[in-house]
């Protein structure tokens, strides 16, 4: 068995601090990312 | 002990198995028979027997085999999460109308007439807005400009207005645009260089490409106005990220792109970063020209760029959002990534953390930029006092624990669950599902992509 990942940056070893100081991107708009003639939505 | 419900697996060779567990980040490579241990379909553990207790230690530190409470833990961190990142993200789209006519918008039925914003109307967003961080003091509060396209020059008055209230209370600005008229907002720009965050410019190909695609109504391009922008933004040090919608059509392109990019001398600035998006199919028509999936993206990005690490390094470009997501444990155990990222997260998208609240041009509230124009799924009104559906925004607070789905899946805590609009058969979400796209085969495909220096790194 050969890891890849060390123990120390497994996710279940953050604290309860290391989780509060934590970032996740935020931006996730995709503005091309829908079917533009929708056909079930009537835009205003 | 018991198997954790997490732990996922992919045939390298007959002799090695990698196998990951996609809430505590351990990926591994294993013979056989500790694979055929871990997933034995019968809850019976007494096969862990067969394997040698160091073996056992190893699979309990890595989280494979486990004596927690998953799911509680699952929770409590979700908890920690919401509670430790309280934060408000505000878009206000000051029209739906866009000087280019580009043929994948989602927002191409918006009519073309629809209402810009007055001083009256944005004085009231902005007061609903000072109501919602009174609600939240704590909460850190990030502004944006959606639209249509927001920095139309013949709206400049009123969109430096917005921009100044949004500088005067110190939150962050960020914004997508098409960059095409950002040169009647120069002066104002340069001026107040700090307060930008991040501006999000679209460039399709090429330009023989790009002003296929991101066309004005009359027909001509936009390629080399908005490459002149981007070079002013970057001289005046604003984050710029350029983003590449792809289709079947223009990935191939991408070589020649990302050459330009480098004679601009974009890439050699700090500010400078380039996304691959891929056009999506949110509301599940079937109907999208050019749909790629995800792994078929991926086989082709890796057959244009044999070393596609170096190739993002060099380009300082990514994959987007829900691709780089699913990949995060992956990428940081091969290539030691310790990047944006690699980070913890087990909800979906940015709008299922009710974080988000997009102030449209028609006096409705939406809970995603991805929405707006669509009356079904606005969750309030803001003209005449915050009108707020709570109920409604309530059903867009999706994570793994929420989504049913997820908690059968063994790679919820990568996908988090997904686009909420996705999974949403119309704008009520009483019959919300994850949508999972097809990240079981993306996986597979990465990993195949790999596997000789999966293997090689075995026999090390």
């Amino acid at each position: 068995m050969k890891s890849l990942t060390k123990n120390k940056d497994l996710w279940t070893n953050l604290s309860a601090k290391d989780l509060e100081e934590i970032t996740v991107p935020m931006a996730c708009c995709q503005k091309a990312s829908i079917q533009i003639n929708n056909p079930t939505k009537k835009a205003i | 002990m018991r198997l954790s419900k997490y732990n996922y697996k992919h045939r390298l060779s007959d002799d090695v198995l990698l196998i990951m567990n996609t809430l505590t980040g351990a990926v591994d490579l294993v013979e056989p028979k500790v694979a055929r241990v871990l997933f034995n379909r019968s809850s019976d553990t007494s096969a862990l027997n067969d394997l040698d207790p160091e073996t056992r230690t190893l699979l309990k530190s890595r989280g494979y085999l486990t004596d927690m409470s998953e799911e509680q833990y699952v929770r409590e961190s979700l908890e920690t999460y919401y509670r430790s990142h309280p934060a408000l993200q505000f878009t206000i789209c000051p029209t739906y109308k866009c000087n280019l006519a580009c043929p994948y918008c989602f927002q191409s039925d918006i009519h073309q007439d629809s209402p810009t914003l007055d001083l009256a109307q944005i004085n009231e967003i902005f007061q609903a807005m000072d109501q919602m961080v009174h609600l939240k003091p704590e909460a850190a509060v990030q502004f944006e400009l959606f639209g249509g396209e927001p920095f139309l020059a013949r709206n400049q008055s009123q969109v430096e207005y917005i921009l100044q209230q949004a500088i005067e209370r110190s939150w962050p600005i960020l914004s997508i645009t098409n960059g095409t008229e950002l040169g009647a907002y120069f002066p104002f720009l340069q001026k107040h260089s700090a307060h930008f965050r991040h501006m999000q410019i679209t460039l399709d190909g090429p330009k023989e490409i790009h002003d296929q695609l991101r066309k004005y109504r009359n027909n001509s391009g936009s390629y080399d106005l908005i490459c002149s922008n981007i070079t002013f933004l970057l001289e005046h040090h604003i984050p710029v990220t350029v983003r590449i919608n792809t289709g079947r059509e223009n990935v191939r392109h991408l070589p020649e792109m990302f050459a330009g990019f480098e004679r601009l001398q974009w890439t050699s600035s700090p500010d400078f970063s380039c996304q691959i998006a891929p056009i999506n199919d949110n509301f599940n028509t079937g109907k999208v020209a050019g749909f790629q999936p995800e792994s078929d993206l991926l086989k082709q990005l890796h057959l244009l760029f044999p070393d596609w690490e170096a190739t993002r390094r060099r380009y300082k470009v990514s994959l987007g959002y829900f691709m780089e997501k699913k990949l995060r444990i992956l990428r940081k155990a091969m290539f030691d990534t310790d990047d944006d990222h690699y980070y913890f997260d087990l909800s979906g998208c940015s709008a299922s953390k009710r974080h988000n609240l997009v102030f449209g041009a028609d006096g409705r509230l939406y809970p995603c930029v991805e929405t707006v124009g669509f009356p079904d799924y606005s969750i309030g009104s803001y003209l005449q006092g915050l009108h707020l559906d709570e109920e409604k925004w309530q059903r867009w607070h999706r994570d793994i624990v929420v989504n049913d789905k997820c908690r059968h899946c063994n790679l919820a805590p990568l996908c988090g669950g997904g686009c909420v609009l996705k999974g949403s058969r119309d704008g009520e979400l009483r019959d919300f599902e994850s949508n999972c796209s097809d990240t079981r085969q993306y996986l597979k495909t990465y990993l195949d992509l790999h596997r000789d220096r999966l293997l090689e790194s075995y026999c090390q």
